[in-house]
């Protein structure tokens, strides 16, 4: 490498000391290599949300107008002078107290 | 008469922009609009939970009922494209972004990158670590000219805002105003879990040059120039054991 001449002693040594000092920390590959990756443990639920959510949302949210053109007019602030009440959430609010 | 795909183009469009072109396909019960009701508010239900899973940080501080319209509106804006509901959701940082009601809390828009960086670690793939012992015993100068890549699931995060303590304390952030203080983070998972590490800005100098391709020696300059006093032993050892990098695919280890 064309700059490796311009590398201070002391990075070199830092980075040599680091080695050393991780040789001595953990040995990592050790860490990895005898564990295996097991899907849909780590976010556990995500692939039954339909099921999950059915019973409760087609209870709590049959009513509810999935219209996004709200949302410009739905900050917490103005939500908050209007009430909190639009009856378009009703639903989702039920479902946030249940 | 329809063909197949006709009746499924309306059915999503019914589902995803709320027309209800699909409810003449329907039999005729008097309540079709309410059937199809439940099939529509099941799958936004669904995604919302996804997308509450992914996005904890950004639900905390919205409360459930902003973070409920800011997804309504992101499921219009940008139906999931993936074969998977893991992968739904890289656009809503961005689509934060663009949101005039949240544009008075700019933060949001990075909490959003560091929570989906998170979430997409969890199913990044792995790469075998660059293990110290690998490195023992090379001369300086090869050790300089090694060009080591961070682990596939990491992601470098850079922000005008103090994400990663927001991050820590979402809860009581929620309703206060926070002052801009630039904090940058590493999200990683090396092994089973997922780390999210608050970096010296050194540190982070360190981490960028070389996941840009830059060599250990450019790196290491760069975490000196940024802060000289930066203790670069200590902070290069720890991400070394705990296996954030990993060896660059081509890599000329001959190339000296």
């Amino acid at each position: 490498m064309k700059n490796t001449s311009i590398k201070s002693l002391s990075v070199a040594a830092a980075l040599m000391g680091a080695v050393g000092m991780a040789a001595a920390l953990a040995p990592v590959d050790a860490v990895a290599a005898d564990k295996v990756k097991c899907y849909g443990i780590s976010k556990a639920g995500q692939n039954d949300c339909a099921n999950k959510a059915g019973t409760h949302s087609c209870a709590g949210q049959s009513t509810v107008d999935y219209d996004g053109g709200e949302w410009k007019l739905a900050t917490a602030a103005e939500c908050e002078a209007k009430g909190g009440q639009q009856t378009a959430f009703d639903g989702v609010n039920e479902k946030a107290k249940g | 008469m329809s063909t197949l795909l006709e009746i499924q183009s309306r059915f999503a469009a019914g589902v995803f922009q709320g027309s209800d072109g699909i409810l003449s396909d329907l039999e005729d019960d008097g309540r079709q609009a309410a059937r199809f009701e439940v099939y529509r508010n099941n799958t936004h239900a669904s995604i919302l939970e996804v997308l509450a899973d992914a996005f904890p940080t950004i639900r905390t501080l919205l409360g459930e009922g902003l973070f409920t319209r800011l997804v309504t509106a992101f499921i219009r804006h940008a139906p999931s494209r993936a074969n998977h509901l893991l992968d739904y959701g890289a656009e809503l940082p961005d689509f934060i972004a663009l949101s005039e009601p949240l544009a008075d809390r700019p933060w949001l828009v990075d909490i959003a990158r560091l929570d989906w960086a998170r979430n997409a670690a969890y199913g990044a793939g792995e790469a075998a670590p660059m293990g110290a012992d690998a490195l023992q015993g090379l001369a300086a100068d090869v050790l300089l000219a090694l060009r080591p890549a961070l682990v596939p699931s990491a992601t470098l995060l850079h922000s005008d805002w103090p994400i990663h303590a927001i991050w820590m304390n979402a809860d009581a952030m929620a309703e206060s105003s926070i002052a801009p203080r630039s904090e940058a983070v590493l999200v990683a998972r090396p092994a089973m879990q997922v780390q999210t590490s608050l970096l010296h800005p050194a540190e982070h100098a360190l981490l960028r040059t070389l996941q840009d391709g830059g060599t250990l020696g450019e790196a290491a300059v760069a975490a000196q120039q940024t802060d000289p006093g930066f203790d670069l032993m200590t902070a290069f050892a720890g991400h070394l054991s705990a296996g954030n990098f990993t060896h660059r695919r081509n890599e000329e280890t001959e190339e000296e």
